[in-house]
């Protein structure tokens, strides 16, 4: 074939490919559809009828009588001579799947064994319809299901709940060949339905559509970076500092757009994923006789090419799971007082910075008892661990390796592979999988991905002499824990080190117990890194004795002289959170990702490794290794006299975090912790002067800093260590840093804030944590404090409205500043200490025009509040936003169900007023 | 072990590890430099020593002493780099010392005795017959081995 027939053929079969990418959707609309839909089939016919040709004209002879078959069949639904039947469409399905894979191998179409499809087709326009091959497997699977409980119940396997498995339905004696490729066993149906859509989608592999728009900014960016290079260029050679400056903003700003721009190149809709499971539950659930709604949601969310091709298999496995164990029957999901159609819910969606993928169903629940007695017989616990764990980290087991059988039947069957490779498979493009399941209603799987994998933030940390990168998305908080606090925070319980935290008992690992890292401490005097020869945490684990254990303090703790704190980050690997012990912790940065070699494919504790500025290499830790390493578990944290989680979480709505910085010897300041975007650690000898204000160079761009010295200091930054903190928070769109000499603690603080007594310009409040007087810091006061210009430069101006906002809350010192944010906005605030007067003000006051409101209050609560609110017909309309002061998911939820249209952080102005302007309307008043 | 013996005529650059004389026909290595600063990192595998940054690439580094159980002298410190492939990543192999490339006729080849100057015979595929010493011809795939046998 010369060149040009080469490339006509390119052309034939990328043609072909992207209608064939369509036509398994038009199908299985044209089933669903009642009567005929024109341009459906016209579609599908349009596309056959091109393959068709294409296949002629390079003699693909197979092809074209394949294709041409089917558009007979089409031609006859076109013209309405043949009715659409779900046997039909099975074959038109399998008959597009065997055109779609002849596609794939041009060379070896003509080898294909056609002869059964075109004998369907053939039968089926002679009127010789074969029998509808559904309706014999639900007859054989509902025979089966009656039998059921007399089969002795199997050992769990994977997902699967109360109802023991239905053994795999017979293939119906002998249909007509027709229904061979959807009828066969379960294992081969789903495999060809699987094989196609995998194929379509990786067929793409090597190009990619980017939209022109995309590619115009693209064009555009370089140009602004080529103009902005010869500035650079003309600077340097000048010598003008001044010009220098501006020039190397411009360039962090074009570096950063173009990063993203062409990140969004490599970015598509989940769709591509989620499309191929409308075919698949179709033929599952009439294979097995059952009755499934599947529903999409969110399928316009985009995410990262690698992660998309990544995540077919793992959710087609929890899809299969769900519908083989989860979804009952009809007959079972009548028994058991449910709606015959089990319920198959795909979500995509974002949250936090990622993206969430739920898989869940109404179906049966998993039966934590069956999974205990699973995990007992396999050893994997004893009963005494199973006693101590809650039904949740009971169900957790199922993602433990070996959890599954290994006798299993295939793995195509989706029941050879146990949950654990989904889960390994997932965490490979740095997803993180949970499951929840509540007997008889149903499971859900949720699994967290970030938005791309190519370059991800991190946290870098010093162990020893070692660096690593922990990503920002496993990385729950950093504590550092003051010499005093140590013996109080750190505590020995049955051997491990444990961490006190808000009441909760965290687990500490101690890296260079494991990667082999001699441990060192720094030497407070001089900051030299010296061999610490102290016992390390593993050894004194062995010691069991009661004087061990009387001495038994945590590693860190002895390793670190008296003078020198502690610092911890937490971590979260899926639902389990520990802290890793860190002698430094470093810049968060965006690293790219390298893979390591074959020596570290059995090394889990790792993902990879990146390079950092200076040239050296820092492992990047897989905190879901690192556990299974430490061989940390997560029964430990139930352990000891601890609030259940439940408390932790009422307990939240109300209390307020804060972080509690110190600026001077006796000066200590609390920053509401909502508002902190990052806190980093600078050496002073990092701080440049910009004009009059200080900066530093971050992330490659300039961040301007404050310093309190001079707006509600007297006295300068304490910053003796040569080193300096900034909390690092945003206003508008930019980013501004707080200097601090030391960042001591982050607590929930429950009480009253007293607004009175130290009240100031830049200072909202004060409070008193463990007997030490704390001034809580307004951000945004300090800011206008520093330098007007500020607000005018990331605030904007005030707009003068005539509008009512009411804003019930209870706390006199959130009450105030809230006030004091949305009046300087230019609204008229009226305010009310609980619901029930609330209510009053809402009825005295006609003029309002929404209400936001706290949740936790006397008398009536928030929540109760907007339900009276709701129920009320005149108020109809007036938009209703609730203020917390910690964001919680299940908080927002229970709001939401009492009809809250919004929810907001209490303290942070730019989107309280922001929802403000958005939502207050002047409204019709009702008479 | 017959065909390993066969290799073809070739250039060969030998290097010292411990008491062994080792050679690899050039063709199999991509470039010898000078250790920089290794990274070490904790795997199942002892002579692992870590990985370096060759060009913005993360290169595993393996001791070739303690992969062959060799008791070297602590006080030669391992210094080159000898760089080679592996499947279809790049490899560094730790080595004390770069002596020579020399060529080799395909008839100055030898089986390998059951061990060399204490070394298992797997790591090797033939002996070289240097002038007046023996060089052994490195077996990389069983040496970079993972499979845990």
């Amino acid at each position: 074939m010369d060149d040009m027939d080469e490339e006509v053929l390119q052309l034939f079969v990328e043609e072909s490919r992207e209608h064939l990418a369509g036509i398994e959707d038009d199908l299985l609309g044209m089933e669903a559809m009642d009567g005929l839909d024109e341009d459906l089939v016209n579609r599908v016919f349009r596309t056959l009828h091109t393959i068709k040709g294409g296949a002629g004209f390079f003699d693909l002879i197979n092809l074209q009588n394949l294709a041409h078959s089917m558009e007979n069949l089409l031609d006859l639904i076109r013209k309405n001579e043949l009715q659409t039947t779900k046997m039909i469409v099975s074959s038109l399905l399998a008959g597009a799947d065997t055109v779609a894979s002849m596609i794939d191998n041009l060379e070896a179409s003509n080898d294909y064994d056609i002869s059964d499809h075109l004998a369907v087709f053939d039968g089926i326009l002679k009127g010789e319809a074969a029998p509808e091959p559904e309706a014999t497997v639900v007859e054989e699977a509902v025979a089966v299901e009656v039998e059921e409980p007399e089969i002795a119940p199997e050992p769990v396997e994977n997902v699967s709940p109360v109802v023991a498995e239905p053994p795999a339905p017979e293939p119906p004696a002998t249909p007509a060949p027709a229904t061979k490729a959807v009828v066969e066993t379960p294992q081969e149906g789903a495999s060809t339905a699987k094989a196609a859509p995998a194929k379509s989608a990786g067929s793409g592999d090597q190009s990619i559509r980017v939209h022109l728009s995309l590619l115009d900014r693209l064009m555009e960016l370089a140009g602004e970076l080529v103009l902005t290079r010869n500035a650079l260029i003309q600077s340097v050679e000048t010598g003008d500092p001044a010009l220098l400056q501006p020039a190397a903003k411009k360039v962090d700003a074009i570096t950063s757009q173009l990063q993203r721009a062409i990140m969004s190149t490599r970015m598509q809709t989940i769709d591509i994923v989620f499309s191929k499971f409308r075919r698949i539950v179709r033929d599952l659930s009439g294979q097995l006789g059952k009755q499934i709604n599947l529903e999409i949601l969110g399928e316009d969310v985009e995410l990262d090419k690698t992660i998309i091709e990544a995540l077919g298999d793992p959710l087609t496995h929890l899809v299969r799971n769900s519908i083989d164990h989860g979804l009952e029957t009809p007959a079972q999901r009548k028994a058991a007082g449910k709606p015959p159609f089990g319920k198959l819910r795909l979500h995509a969606f974002h949250e936090a910075g990622q993206v969430v993928i739920e898989v869940s169903d109404n179906g049966a629940g998993i039966d934590p008892r069956r999974i205990a007695n699973k995990a007992i017989e396999k050893g994997m616990v004893n009963e005494e661990e199973i006693a101590r764990m809650n039904e949740k980290d009971i169900i957790r087991l199922i993602f433990q390796p070996g959890f599954s059988t290994a006798e299993e039947v295939t793995d195509i069957s989706g029941r050879g592979v146990g949950m654990d490779v989904v889960r390994q498979n997932l965490a490979k493009v740095g997803g993180v999988a949970d499951i929840e399941s509540e007997l008889g209603k149903g499971t859900t799987i949720r699994v967290k991905l970030p938005l791309t994998l190519a370059i991800i933030p991190s946290v870098l940390v010093g162990i020893s002499t070692e660096n690593f990168a922990i990503p920002q998305v496993n990385v729950v908080e950093m504590v550092g824990i003051a010499p005093d606090e140590i013996k109080r925070r750190i505590q020995h319980v049955g051997g491990v080190a444990m961490l006190r935290l808000r009441g909760e008992l965290v687990p500490l690992i101690e890296l260079s117990d494991y990667f082999g890292i001699a441990p060192t401490y720094r030497d407070t005097d001089s900051g030299v890194l010296t061999d610490d020869r102290r016992d390390r945490l593993a050894d004194r684990r062995e010691n069991d004795d009661d004087e061990a254990a009387s001495d038994a303090r945590c590693g860190a703790e002895r390793r670190e002289s008296a003078e020198s704190s502690v610092n911890i980050v937490i971590v979260a690997a899926g639902a389990f959170k520990y802290g890793i012990r860190v002698d430094e912790l470093h810049e968060s940065a965006e690293i790219v990702v390298k893979p390591l070699g074959v020596h570290f494919s059995s090394s889990t504790e790792f993902s990879g490794a990146t390079i950092l500025g200076d040239g050296t290499v820092a492992l990047i830790l897989d905190v879901d290794g690192v556990r299974l390493l430490s061989g940390a578990s997560e029964s430990q944290q139930t352990e000891g006299d601890l609030r259940t989680r439940e408390d932790e979480e009422s307990r939240d709505i109300d209390s307020c975090s804060i972080l509690i910085i110190q600026h001077a010897e006796d000066e200590v300041y609390a920053v509401p912790l909502q508002l902190v975007a990052r806190i980093e650690r600078f050496s002073s000898s990092d701080l440049q002067d910009v004009g009059d204000r200080k900066a530093i160079s971050y992330r490659g761009g300039i961040l301007p800093l404050i310093s309190l010295e001079g707006i509600v200091s007297s006295q300068a930054l304490d910053a003796t260590a040569n080193e300096f903190y900034v909390i690092v928070y945003t206003v508008g769109n930019e980013e501004i840093g707080l200097m601090a000499s030391d960042i001591r603690d982050i607590v929930d603080y429950k009480d009253t804030i007293d607004n009175r007594t130290h009240k100031r310009a830049g200072i909202a409040g004060s409070m008193i944590v463990n007997g030490e007087i704390l001034q809580f810091l307004d951000l945004y006061g300090i800011l206008e404090l520093d330098d007007p210009e500020w607000t005018e430069h990331l605030i904007g101006e005030a707009e003068e409205t005539n509008l009512s906002v009411l804003l019930v809350e209870d706390s006199p010192f959130f009450q105030s500043q809230m006030k004091k944010e949305i009046e300087a906005a230019g609204f008229i605030v009226l305010t009310a200490d609980d619901g029930l007067l609330g209510l009053e003000m809402l009825r005295t006051h006609p003029e309002i025009t929404m209400v936001l409101t706290d949740i936790e209050m006397p008398n009536m609560d928030g929540l109760e509040m907007v339900r009276a609110i709701k129920a009320l017909p005149e108020y109809a309309g007036l938009p209703l936003v609730a203020v917390t002061s910690l964001a919680g998911a299940s908080a927002e939820q229970k709001g939401l169900d009492a009809g809250v249209d919004e929810y907001q952080i209490k303290l942070d102005r730019e989107q309280l007023v922001d929802v403000c302007r958005r939502l207050a309307k002047p409204r019709a008043v009702n008479a | 072990m017959s065909e390993a013996l066969f290799l073809e005529d070739t250039e060969i650059i030998v290097f010292r590890v411990g008491d062994i004389t080792i050679g690899l026909p050039i063709t199999e290595v991509r470039e010898i430099f000078k250790s920089p600063t290794i990274t070490p990192v904790h795997t199942p595998f002892s002579y692992v020593n870590g990985v370096i940054n060759l060009r913005g690439s993360i290169v595993t580094i393996v001791d070739l002493g303690k992969r062959m159980s060799l008791s070297v002298n602590q006080d030669v410190k391992a210094v080159h780099i000898v760089l080679v492939e592996f499947g279809e990543e790049l490899i560094g192999l730790l080595v004390d010392g770069i002596e020579d490339s020399v060529f080799a006729s395909s008839d100055d080849f030898f089986p390998v005795p059951a061990t060399v100057s204490g070394a298992d015979s797997d790591f090797f595929r033939a002996l070289f017959r240097r002038e007046e010493d023996l060089v052994a011809m490195l077996n990389l795939e069983n040496t970079l081995e993972t499979e845990v046998a």
